[in-house]
C-alpha cells in the first residue's frame, strides 16, 4: 500500500458517528439483571468443569497417573527376593523358627 | 450538580435514576465496546455487564472522576478482558470444540465496519479496522477512545489511569503499528 493510500485509510474513521446502542437494550439489561438477581448462576459458571485450562490440567494429571503405575508394575519386587534370601541363611545355619533359644543356650 | 444527584439516587436503589443513566450513556458505551471488540452481539453483551456494574458497584464511586470517565474504563476494561478470554480460547481451539460451551467452534467475524462510516469511507474504513485488530490492547483502547469517541489525551489518561504523555506515546506507537500493517495490505 502506498504511503498516501496509509494516510487515507488512516484518516477514514474521521467523522465517523457513533453507533447507537440496540433497540430494546435497556429491556434487555433490566431482564438480564433481574435474571442474575434471582440467583440463576450464569451458564460460564456452571460448565468450569469443561474449560480448556481444566480439561487439559486433568487429562496431564490422568496421564502422569497412569505412567506412575506402569512403572511401579514393571519395577522387580526386590522385597520379596530378599526375605527368600533371609530364609534360606536362616535354614542353612539351622536358625529357622524355634531354633533360637537353643542356639543361645548353647 | 446534577450527576452528583444522580449518583446519590442510584445509590438509594432509585430505578429511574438506574433508567437515565442507562439511557443517557448506552450509546457512547455501547460504542466504545463496538470499537474495541469488533463484534455487533459482543458489544452489547459487553454494554450490559458495564451497567450491571455500575448498578452493584455504585456505593464504591467516590466521585473522584466524571461518571462518564468511570463508564468509559469499565467499558474498555469489559471489552479487553472479553478479547483476552477469547484468545484464550482460540489457544486451545482443539479442546474448546471438544469441551467447549454449546460444542460451537471458535471463530473470528470476518470484515469488521462499523455502522457510522461515512459510505465512500467504508472500504478504507474496513482495512483500517482489520489493523486495529492487531494492535496491542492499550493501543487499541486509546486508538478507538480518540478517533471514535473524539475523546482528548487529557479525557483518555482519566480513563486509562495514566498520563497525557504516556497517552500521546500509546497513539504514536498505534499509528506507527497501523502503518506497518497497512503496507502489508493490498490497495
Amino acid at each position: 500500500m502506498s504511503p498516501k493510500k496509509i494516510e487515507e485509510v488512516l484518516n477514514s474513521l474521521d467523522g465517523c458517528s457513533p453507533a447507537p446502542a440496540p433497540n430494546f437494550f435497556y429491556t434487555r439489561l433490566t431482564a438480564k439483571l433481574a435474571k442474575e438477581q434471582a440467583g440463576t448462576p450464569p451458564i460460564q459458571a456452571q460448565s468450569w468443569l469443561l474449560k480448556p485450562a481444566f480439561a487439559l490440567a486433568a487429562l496431564c494429571l490422568l496421564i502422569l497417573l497412569n505412567v506412575l503405575v506402569v512403572m511401579q508394575k514393571t519395577k522387580p519386587n526386590t522385597s520379596a527376593a530378599t526375605t527368600d534370601a533371609i530364609q534360606a541363611l536362616a535354614a542353612d545355619y539351622s536358625m529357622a523358627d524355634g531354633n533360637f533359644d537353643y542356639v543361645l543356650e548353647r | 450538580m446534577q450527576e452528583v444527584a444522580l449518583i446519590e439516587r442510584l445509590k438509594v436503589g432509585d430505578e429511574a435514576a438506574f433508567k437515565e443513566l442507562v439511557l443517557t450513556h448506552q450509546d457512547k458505551v455501547y460504542n466504545t465496546a463496538l470499537g474495541v471488540v469488533q463484534n455487533a452481539a459482543d458489544a452489547e453483551d459487553v454494554a450490559q455487564e458495564v451497567f450491571i456494574q455500575v448498578y452493584r458497584s455504585i456505593h464504591q464511586f467516590k466521585g473522584e472522576s466524571k461518571l462518564s470517565t468511570w463508564l468509559y474504563r469499565i467499558a474498555t476494561t469489559r471489552a479487553l478482558d472479553l478479547l483476552r478470554s477469547k484468545k484464550s480460547k482460540k489457544r486451545f481451539g482443539l479442546l474448546q470444540r471438544l469441551l467447549g460451551e454449546d460444542n460451537e467452534p471458535v471463530y473470528d467475524v470476518p470484515d469488521f465496519n462499523h455502522p457510522g462510516v461515512i459510505l465512500d469511507k467504508k472500504e478504507n474504513a474496513a482495512k483500517l479496522w482489520k489493523a486495529i485488530k492487531l494492535l496491542p490492547y492499550n493501543q487499541k483502547a486509546a486508538f478507538v477512545l480518540h478517533k471514535l469517541e473524539d475523546l482528548s489525551y487529557q479525557q483518555i489518561s482519566e480513563v486509562l489511569k495514566t498520563t497525557v504523555p504516556a497517552v500521546e506515546s500509546l497513539m504514536h506507537r498505534a499509528k506507527q503499528n497501523l502503518r506497518k500493517s497497512l503496507e502489508k495490505q493490498p490497495e
